[in-house]
């Protein structure tokens, strides 16, 4: 908590905010007879700080509001802990069960905007394992995507194969770039290794942008091979070999979109799956212990390199997958859609999810992905409004949508009695 | 002194072109406690980060078991028995107790794991009953009796503890130094102990060291080094 009053602290706020809003908001570019010409809107700009002006005052008072004394504060924390451990208890199947009917009762669009954020949440929960996990502040995942993307594509040019054939490759090979990554950077921490896979991210980009006879260059690679369902294609035809000839159904292009539409539901879980499983698993921990004091494991005996090169190697052939998918859903790829924009859409859902936790990826793809979807009829206040909501969020729970992490242990009774230190951890 | 476990034969340390140990000779028995002893900035956790090859020696050798480590990678050494509770304990916060100890047994293998923490338990009752809570939120004394703990769980034969009295009141002091005697008395593990706490150490320990800015002034037998009157005026002046 910090020592300035609630007013002195709103105050700062909003010039801050007014440091921000006047120039991107206050003034308005006009064509006008003379070329551009810009016209000030003062009002818009102290409507906007006073919003943020009252609210950050709200904020600060509703922190401040003293605790029941009866109760105390460790009780509501438990109770706050016991309550977030039981809507996660409702929330995880049902978000699961939305996820598994929803094509069937949503619209094309609606179905293409799920396979988009099936995927996000696939890369966040590979990049979870990177950087919510070991600890590992990677901003170049996209690198692992293109490698997978681009696998694919050129494996499935060169030979003919499928999809499915071609995705275990796909993984594999980000997998050892995770790896080749991985050598150069495993001395440096924190900004340096940032700085160093943000540019790893970017050096992809352009190996795949100027290495024309390989990758096709800006014009990238189209025709690739969409995926099909044990060897059933996904055609608008019902000719013998097509899934709609086979069941027969009337062609419809939704099947296809349907069945990218589990593919990639089916990816993700896996993804999910794996991590949850190796949270349990000896490697897990150490990567958990990782990212918690390098020192102390080096202490106790933990290779660190093989550690970190782990867990850069399994969130690497995640991107892979997931890259492969993005490459036989779209059919065409280009360096156009690994930009580091995609870098830092995949982080931002993992900050914001609460690093290292599962849920947490999933509810902040809602808001990162599915949120600026859903403003669209609001048109050009979409971002503004989108980025409101993202700051709102980051003063009311800083540390991320999901912050609690419970021990990958947990037996029996004595796990009730942990509820108290977890919302220590919370709140602390 | 039985057939020495660690021997540290003209080790000097440098950080950059700072010499932090000089010519250090030093030797721990099988079955000893030793400890080292010395002001702030003399030099006893770099020799103790020495010894698992963090920083590297320049020059000498340091044998564990009759063996050369000097050159092993930092796994490796800690791999052969020597564990270690570093200084300012190094507990994961967020982890569990369980998952603290978990990790001590980890360059050990798991299969042992139970048994292992069975013992730590048994040793440090106050771990067992908090063996759910985070290691961030254990009392100082707790964390410290979690950071042996830890190190305990590899089943080692050497252990390393640097200024585990390091902000403790004196009752768990006591509390942690009898653990150390019980685990030398009953299972015959080797200790050095690097402490500040100069009285209650050379008390403890069968042989003592004393470093001043990086060299060896100073060994004997804890009780004779205990009466000397320049480690009396140096280290024990205003308490014990
Ligand atoms: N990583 C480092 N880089 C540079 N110098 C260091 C480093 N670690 C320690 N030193 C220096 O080496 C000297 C010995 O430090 P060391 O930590 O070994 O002392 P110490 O005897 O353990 O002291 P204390 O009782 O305060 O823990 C000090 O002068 C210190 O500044
Ligand atoms: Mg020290």
């Amino acid at each position: 908590m910090n020592a300035r009053g609630p007013l002195a602290d709103a105050f700062l706020s909003a010039l801050i905010a007014l440091g921000l809003f006047a120039p991107m908001v206050g003034l308005e570019t006009h064509v006008g007879a003379h070329g551009i010409a810009l016209a000030p809107r003062p009002l818009a700009v102290a409507a906007l700080v006073g919003a943020v002006f009252v609210l950050r005052l709200a904020v600060r008072l509703w922190q401040a509001r003293p605790h029941r004394a009866a109760a105390g504060p460790g009780a509501a924390r438990a109770r706050l802990a016991a309550a977030l451990g039981g809507t996660k208890r409702f929330l995880i199947p049902t978000l699961l069960a939305i996820a598994v009917v929803m094509p069937f009762l949503a619209s094309r669009a609606t179905i293409d905007l799920g396979i988009l954020m099936l995927t996000y949440v696939m890369l966040g929960w590979g990049l979870n394992i990177v950087v919510g996990l070991a600890g590992l502040l990677d901003l170049g995942y996209v690198a692992f995507y293109a490698v997978g993307a681009y696998s694919y594509a050129l494996i499935a040019q060169a030979t003919g194969l499928g999809f499915w054939s071609c995705l275990p490759a796909s993984g594999v090979l980000a997998a050892l770039w995770g790896i080749t990554l991985g050598f150069p950077v495993l001395r440096l921490r924190g900004d340096y290794l940032a700085i160093v896979t943000l540019a790893f991210g970017e050096i992809i980009r352009i190996v795949l942008l100027n290495w024309v006879s390989l990758t096709g260059g800006p014009n990238g690679i189209s025709g690739i091979p969409r995926p099909t369902l044990f060897g059933l294609r996904f055609t608008m035809t019902d000719g013998p070999g097509t899934f709609a000839g086979f069941f027969h159904l009337a062609p419809s292009p939704t099947h296809r979109v349907m069945f990218l539409y589990y593919v990639i539901l089916g990816l993700a879980l896996l993804t999910n799956w794996v991590t949850l499983r190796l949270r349990r698993q000896p490697l897990g921990r150490v990567w958990e212990a990782l990212r918690e004091d390098e020192i102390a494991c080096r202490s106790l005996g933990i290779n660190v390199t093989t550690t970190k090169l782990t867990a850069f190697a399994v969130g690497a052939c995640f991107g892979g997958f997931a890259g492969a998918f993005f490459a036989t859903r779209q059919g065409f790829i280009s360096p156009e859609s690994f930009t580091f924009m995609e870098s830092a859409t995949v982080l931002a859902i993992v900050v914001l999810g609460g690093m290292g936790s599962q849920l947490g990826v999933v509810l902040a793809t809602l808001v990162m992905i599915g949120g600026p979807e859903m403003f669209r009829p609001l048109a050009d206040y979409r971002m503004l409004i989108f980025g409101l909501a993202l700051v709102v969020m980051m003063v009311l729970r800083p540390r991320g949508l999901v912050t609690e992490r419970r021990p990958s242990i947990m037996l029996g009774a004595a796990a009730r009695a942990a509820p108290l230190a977890l919302a220590a951890e919370e709140v602390g | 002194m039985s057939r020495p476990l660690l021997e540290l034969a003209g080790v000097d340390t440098f950080y950059g072109a700072v010499q932090a140990l000089k010519n250090v000779d030093l030797a721990v028995g099988e079955g000893e406690i030793v400890t080292l002893i010395g002001a702030n900035g003399a030099g006893k956790s770099t020799l103790m980060m020495t010894v698992c090859g963090q920083p590297r020696a320049r020059s000498g050798q340091i044998r564990y078991d009759g063996e050369d480590i000097t050159h092993l990678p930092t796994h490796r050494i800690m791999r052969r028995g020597i564990a270690q509770a570093p200084e300012g304990r190094r507990i994961f916060p967020r982890m569990s107790v369980r998952e603290n100890l978990l990790m001590g047994a980890e360059s050990a293998g798991q299969n042992a794991a139970e048994a292992e923490m069975a013992r730590v338990f048994a040793l440090f009752p106050r771990l067992a009953e908090r063996e759910r809570q985070r290691g961030g939120t254990l009392s100082g004394g707790e964390q410290q009796m979690l950071a042996i703990g830890r190190a305990l769980m590899s089943r080692p034969r050497l252990l390393l503890l640097d200024e585990p009295s390091l902000g403790l009141a004196p009752l768990v002091v006591r509390q942690i130094f009898q653990a150390i005697r019980t685990l030398n008395r009953e299972t015959g593990l080797t200790v050095l102990l690097v402490e500040q706490n100069a009285y209650q150490a050379l008390r403890l320990a069968h042989r003592g060291y004393v470093l001043v800015n990086g060299a060896i002034t100073m060994a004997g037998a804890g009780a004779e080094l205990l009466a000397r009157p320049e480690i009396r005026a140096a280290y024990l002046e205003g308490g014990h």
